[in-house]
């Protein structure tokens, strides 16, 4: 009885993102004439036909294209916002928590308002229209982020035993490396997924910033297909599909620490 | 939560023995007191203050600045408060202000609502709750192009939305969702709400399961109904959570860029475009660099107020 409206629940809600995404999957497995002559039919024959087209466009280029951002974003970022998360949890002065407010604050600086003084930065240190301005910008986006996602992890480390470790003589370098870092792996590993997932997903500086159409990343392909081209809904499903898979590879490798790293970041 | 766990054994006091005083005392003494060299913390420091600060510095001068796209790159003569007049007066932007509030509003009902009401729903763990969690853990990490994609095909005039309400007798004829300016808001917003039910929902399940179960129980025994054991023993639970949650979905709402991009490009005519959307427009497509800084710095101003904020109510969670 009482789990009656329980049930409802989490079927509606079942339905309402299992349903989306049966759709986004099966238009791209359709052919055009077949989209919308049974727009809500379940089943269908299935074709490959849409993405034979993404591919011949070019779609492989962009996947590589996405995994050298994304990979050099994920690994930049964490190489930064590791020793810092892990100095913010131990320090003891009285800038942290003015530091962390700039954090805070920087992470909600919508991405439009960076773009054009960004533009003319990147500009002035030769960085614009490759991979590395793109990799720098993101960087700067993503890096308030990570820190302050981190920083619980390398809180919750015992102290003790970065203790211990100097009674032993270890440095401070090779006590983070060596103690603290294999600890708080989960929490890396975490904040990597969620890293690579955004920036995958990001579109915005990826056109801004890369001169030659050629290098584009998927997600910059798709976001202009949609404005540019007319609309080859299958075509397009396809190519949405193929942005999702470093989403959707990263995150099932990883979904369960996400989870948990997700719930400790949101209170900072 | 785990923050609150993890903030906890984090101020907890070290334990007094230990060694002497001494070369090795003075090493641990010196961990004590200053905790790890602060020296950790300047490259990332260093990097944001090159590639986050100085662009933002940029922006504010920006807009203060008469800057076309001829001298982007070089020196900017001072304009004032022309581009805050220019934009403020706009007819676009009292519009773009008001569809931003929509977003926001529309977010934040179905997600601390819808949130709350998916928590208690999922709290208990079975294998229909685990699938229906990952459908939505999945589409929260979908690309917000991919999303804007796939609602822009769903929600066509002869998409599978309107098939489907057509079939079940909902509505008589297809929906113009994305044609007539109001339906294309209320579809946007909708769009945008759904896409950030599955991270509050994950946030508010993890504040659920710090509630005691005792607690429950005991106001159960004293025959409190559903009802009543929710509003007085596990909403006083949820509130801080529901409050930092609201203020993130505000901020939210000032950043939305992506999926409106997509799904809309701000139209039918400007019926969907956002403070962050207005700003993006008025500089990169019409290269009024400085009008557009202007936007940006004025909604810019208007997150800083949330962020202080999410400040004050996360401090006062960390000290209950």
């Amino acid at each position: 009885m009482r789990s009656l409206p329980r049930r409802l629940v989490v079927l509606t809600l079942f339905l309402g993102y299992a349903l989306p995404v049966y759709w986004l999957l099966a238009t791209s497995l359709k052919s055009t004439q077949d989209i919308f002559a049974h727009p809500a039919a379940l089943a269908f024959r299935p074709s490959l036909s849409a993405y034979a087209t993404v591919l011949r466009q070019g779609i492989g280029h962009a996947a590589l294209s996405t995994l050298i951002v994304a990979g050099g974003t994920t690994a930049v970022c964490l190489l930064l916002a590791l020793p810092a998360a892990y100095g913010l949890s131990r320090s003891v002065s009285m800038l942290v928590p003015a530091l962390l407010a700039l954090l805070i604050v920087l992470q909600m600086v919508p991405q439009t308002s960076t773009l054009i003084p960004l533009f003319r930065v990147l500009g002035q240190w030769g960085l614009l229209g490759g991979y590395s301005g793109l990799i720098v910008a993101d960087t700067a986006m993503l890096l308030p982020f990570a820190v302050l996602v981190l920083r619980p992890f390398f809180r919750a480390v015992p102290r003790e035993i970065e203790e211990s470790a100097a009674v032993d003589g270890a440095s401070a370098v090779a006590i983070f490396v060596r103690i603290v870092l294999p600890v708080t792996r989960n929490g890396a590993m975490a904040v990597a997924t969620l890293l690579f997932i955004i920036t995958s997903g990001e579109f915005l500086y990826s056109i801004s910033f890369l001169s030659d159409p050629g290098k584009y990343t998927l997600s910059a392909t798709l976001a202009l297909q949609v404005t540019q081209y007319g609309i080859d809904w299958p075509a397009l499903m396809a190519a949405s599909v193929m942005a999702s898979v470093p989403a959707i590879a990263v995150f099932a490798l990883g979904q369960r620490s996400v989870v948990r790293g997700l719930s400790a970041g949101t209170g900072k | 939560m785990v923050i609150r766990k993890a903030n906890r054994s984090g101020i907890s006091p070290l334990p007094r023995a230990g060694p002497g005083p001494g070369p090795l005392g003075r090493r641990v003494h010196r961990l004590r007191q200053h905790g790890v060299p602060d020296n950790f913390v300047l490259p990332g420091l260093g990097y944001l203050l090159v590639f986050a600060c100085y662009p933002l510095y940029q922006l504010i001068v920006m807009s203060f600045s008469d800057v076309s796209s001829a001298d982007i790159l070089s020196a900017w003569p001072s304009a004032g408060l022309r581009n805050f007049r220019a934009t403020i007066g706009l007819p676009d932007f009292s519009e773009a202000l008001a569809h931003t509030v929509v977003l926001v509003a529309v977010a934040l009902v179905v997600n601390l609502v819808g949130g709350t009401v998916a928590a208690l729903s999922m709290r208990v763990d079975s294998w229909a709750t685990r699938v229906a969690l990952s459908f939505m853990v999945f589409v929260w990490a979908l690309p917000g192009v991919v999303v804007g994609n796939l609602w822009r095909f769903l929600l066509t005039q002869d998409g599978p939305v309107n098939a489907l309400l057509v079939r079940l007798h909902i509505v008589a004829a297809p929906v113009p969702w994305l044609v007539n300016s109001h339906l294309a808001l209320l579809a946007l917003s909708l769009v945008n709400a759904w896409m950030v039910l599955p991270f509050s929902t994950l946030v508010m399940r993890a504040a659920l399961l710090d509630v005691p179960q005792d607690q429950s129980e005991a106001a159960a025994l004293d025959g409190a109904g559903a009802v009543g054991q929710f509003w007085y023993v596990i909403m006083p639970h949820l509130r801080p959570t529901l409050s930092v949650l609201a203020i993130l979905l505000v901020v939210n709402g000032f950043r939305s860029f992506d999926l409106i991009y997509v799904m809309t490009s701000g139209g039918p005519g400007t019926a969907t475009s956002t403070l962050p959307f207005l700003a993006y427009r008025q500089a990169v497509q019409g290269f009024q660099f400085g009008v557009g800084a202007a936007t940006a710095v004025f909604s810019l101003a208007l997150v800083l107020v949330f962020a202080a904020m999410y400040a004050v109510t996360g401090r006062q969670r960390a000290t209950p």
